[in-house]
């Protein structure tokens, strides 16, 4: 497992380096290799996930190791789904190198296996699985943002650099970033729900309220909430959603962190 | 011949109109039999002929000759003018020109079409052959991967084309979009020409002078606004395009917020090409709001010639590795032809000789007679064994041209 979990990084090494030399010298070839690379990268990776949960017997999420696995692979997943729909080219240096770094950080985690939780773990299952496809549509929310960004940027400043011919349109990017928040804040919900009747389960209360495990997530939910109301019901459209669609990422990603360890 | 090394009026003189060219292939033909392949590509910015030769200093001579005579010109009065490329620099040449890397406007799309028909008039007159005809198809595909490969084509240096491109850069696709002009001139009936010509069907003028809003948007097909509507009705469109006298803004801020609100931040595109200027620049700070000046356009345009630069350093690599392909492909083929023509000549000596010899000598046995014929067939194929070999075996193409030139010259081959 940890020979084709080595292929998986250098594969998807591969895909980072050559998207990103694709977007600087816009040749096919590098888009094919990065593309060839990503989607092999990706198979190795879930068989990596595959024997994992044959070994451990359930889904592949009870310490960090099995979180940064699955998280990395629902990134991967959306990107690929997102690259395939709309055959966004320069999408691949904005979001490939988040899962590769992800996946290299399972690389220093502890392995071993942990014991499966005993009482009635189908409920921690959905909310994690679903949590973290959430998260994974919204690494993409993240990529999109950032190339949002830019784009804006330049396009107000009027000063016209390399990104400006390299990145596509606003109008594109501000659709995915619609999507893609659309999926994620869905997922993520649905997700949260999940974990509390895993926590009615548990101990009987809808929320635990404890500091450390509740408010993380509640205050990363909340920003996409906001994101999710402004879009869908305010109208918001372009640069506040990018914005908004970057910080969230960045700060679920922290909050994460903190609620799971 | 090109816009590089003529003038236009030069250009004029040595133009070969449409009607002109089969013509002109046809005496080709006739008269200047050393030219085996021909092309006649004439357009505004150059004249060339591509052709591919059975002796290339004869050959080189009768085109001038063909040229001078052609025109009525005085021989040698245009040495200064004409280009003559051989071998690989031709074949480059021609995939630059198919390409639009040797454009006086770089990139412009009008070139390909036109080598296209210059090729389709010279192989339907049967001037063309097998040389030729896989240069023009490579020539023709190597224009399609520049195109497709490179930037080239999608940065147009020209103010019109900048605003169309900040226009896609913007919404995507500009299908459906709707324009609005304020102003009637001819500036901005210039202006707003690209960006119709782009997939924008619903334009609307609006001009202080209502009767020329009206005639302006009928030739534009759109329909005309009251001046005094403006603001309200402004909210509906999603590029702006502004060019009138007038000496103070008449786009301000607060129409331009109260308008976004209206279309719930749908983004908005104004292009103000007025000096002074018709829109407030602070426009450009409301949110989702695009406001170029034609200062503003005109860095853009030159952002885009230092991209299409770069873009044009990657043509030009395809376009050599393209050459080398084409040369070795040519390498394949071009030797077997004279090798075979030189065989098949002295097999028809060694044949007229041995009849000849054999007529004299009746009383030949008929082993005697298959002894005579081994005899001839070893002595011509021993000779000519070496040259096979060498031509063969030569890999450097330009010592290998002068070769099978000096053996045609040599044996008088066709």
């Amino acid at each position: 497992m940890n020979l084709l979990l080595t292929v998986t990084l250098v594969l998807y090494f591969i895909g980072v380096v050559d998207s990103i030399l694709y977007f600087a010298f816009r040749r096919s070839l590098f888009s094919t290799i990065a593309m060839g690379s990503v989607g092999l990268g990706f198979l190795t990776h879930t068989t990596v996930l595959a024997i994992r949960a044959s070994q451990t017997g359930h889904g592949p999420y009870t310490n960090l190791f099995e979180y940064a696995l699955f998280f990395s692979w629902a990134i991967i997943l959306v990107y690929l789904a997102v690259e395939g729909w709309y055959r966004l080219k320069p999408l691949g240096p904005f979001v490939v190198p988040i899962g590769f770094v992800i996946l290299l950080s399972a690389l220093v985690l502890p392995h071993e296996i942990t014991a499966p939780l005993s009482n009635n773990p189908f409920w921690l299952t959905l909310h994690r699985t679903l949590s973290l496809l959430g998260f994974g549509a919204l690494a993409v929310t993240f990529g999109v943002g950032v190339m949002y960004m830019i784009q804006e940027r330049q396009l107000k400043s009027h000063q016209m650099g390399l990104f400006y011919h390299r990145l596509p349109s606003l109008d594109i990017l501000d659709e995915i970033n619609s999507k893609s928040v659309f999926f994620g804040f869905l997922l993520l919900t649905t997700g949260f729900v999940a974990g509390s009747l895993w926590s009615i389960q548990k101990s009987g209360s809808f929320f635990s309220w404890d500091p450390v495990k509740t408010y993380p997530l509640l205050i990363a939910w909340l920003i996409y909430a906001t994101l999710f109301v402004g879009r869908f019901n305010l109208g918001w459209k372009g640069k506040r959603p990018a914005i908004l669609g970057v910080f969230g990422f960045v700060a679920g990603i922290v909050l994460h962190w903190i609620h799971i360890s | 011949m090109n816009h590089n090394t003529a003038d236009v009026g030069l250009r004029e003189r040595l133009h070969f109109s449409p009607s002109q060219i089969p013509g002109a292939l046809e005496l080709l033909q006739a008269k200047y039999p050393s030219v085996q392949e021909k092309v006649i590509l004439s357009t505004c910015n150059r004249v060339e002929i591509y052709a591919s030769l059975y002796d290339d200093l004869e050959g080189i001579h009768n085109l001038k000759e063909f040229f001078y005579r052609f025109h009525e010109i005085p021989d040698g009065s245009l040495e200064n003018s004409l280009y003559l490329y051989e071998l690989e620099k031709a074949v480059g040449h021609l995939f630059r020109v198919s390409s639009s890397l040797d454009s006086m406007l770089v990139g412009e799309p009008q070139i390909l079409g036109q080598v296209k028909k210059a090729y389709e008039v010279a192989r339907d007159h049967h001037a063309t052959g097998r040389v030729l005809n896989q240069l023009f198809e490579k020539a023709f595909s190597v224009a399609k991967r520049i195109r497709t490969e490179t930037g080239i084509a999608e940065n147009a240096v020209s103010v019109g084309y900048a605003s169309i491109e900040l226009a896609r850069k913007i919404f995507g696709t500009l299908e459906g979009k709707s324009i609005m002009l304020i102003g009637a001139g001819e500036m901005i009936e210039l202006a707003s020409r690209n960006l119709l010509s782009s997939g924008i069907q619903t334009v609307f003028v609006s001009n202080r002078n209502f009767a020329r809003a009206v005639e302006l948007a009928e030739t534009l097909g759109g329909n005309a606004i009251r001046f005094d509507n403006l603001e309200y009705e402004l909210d509906r469109f999603d590029i702006v395009i502004s060019s009138t006298g007038a000496p103070r803004p008449i786009v301000k801020k607060s129409i331009v917020e109260k308008a976004m609100q209206e279309r719930r931040n749908r983004p908005m595109f104004f292009i103000d090409i007025a000096v002074p200027r018709d829109i407030e620049p602070e426009v450009n700070q409301i949110e989702n709001v695009y406001l170029y000046d034609i200062d503003d356009l005109e860095k853009v345009t030159e952002s885009n010639r230092r991209e299409r630069e770069r873009e044009g350093l990657k043509a030009e690599e395809i376009v050599i590795s393209e050459v080398h392909r084409f040369l070795s492909w040519l390498d394949s083929v071009e030797a077997f032809p004279t090798i075979a023509a030189l065989r098949d000549q002295a097999e028809v000596i060694r044949k007229a000789e041995l009849e000849k010899t054999l007529a004299r000598w009746k009383g030949l046995t008929d082993e005697e007679r298959r002894s005579l014929e081994n005899l001839t067939s070893s002595i011509v194929n021993k000779i000519l064994h070496a040259p096979t070999v060498n031509l063969k075996q030569q890999k450097e193409n330009n010592e290998k041209f002068s070769y099978l030139a000096a053996i045609r010259h040599l044996f008088n081959l066709k």
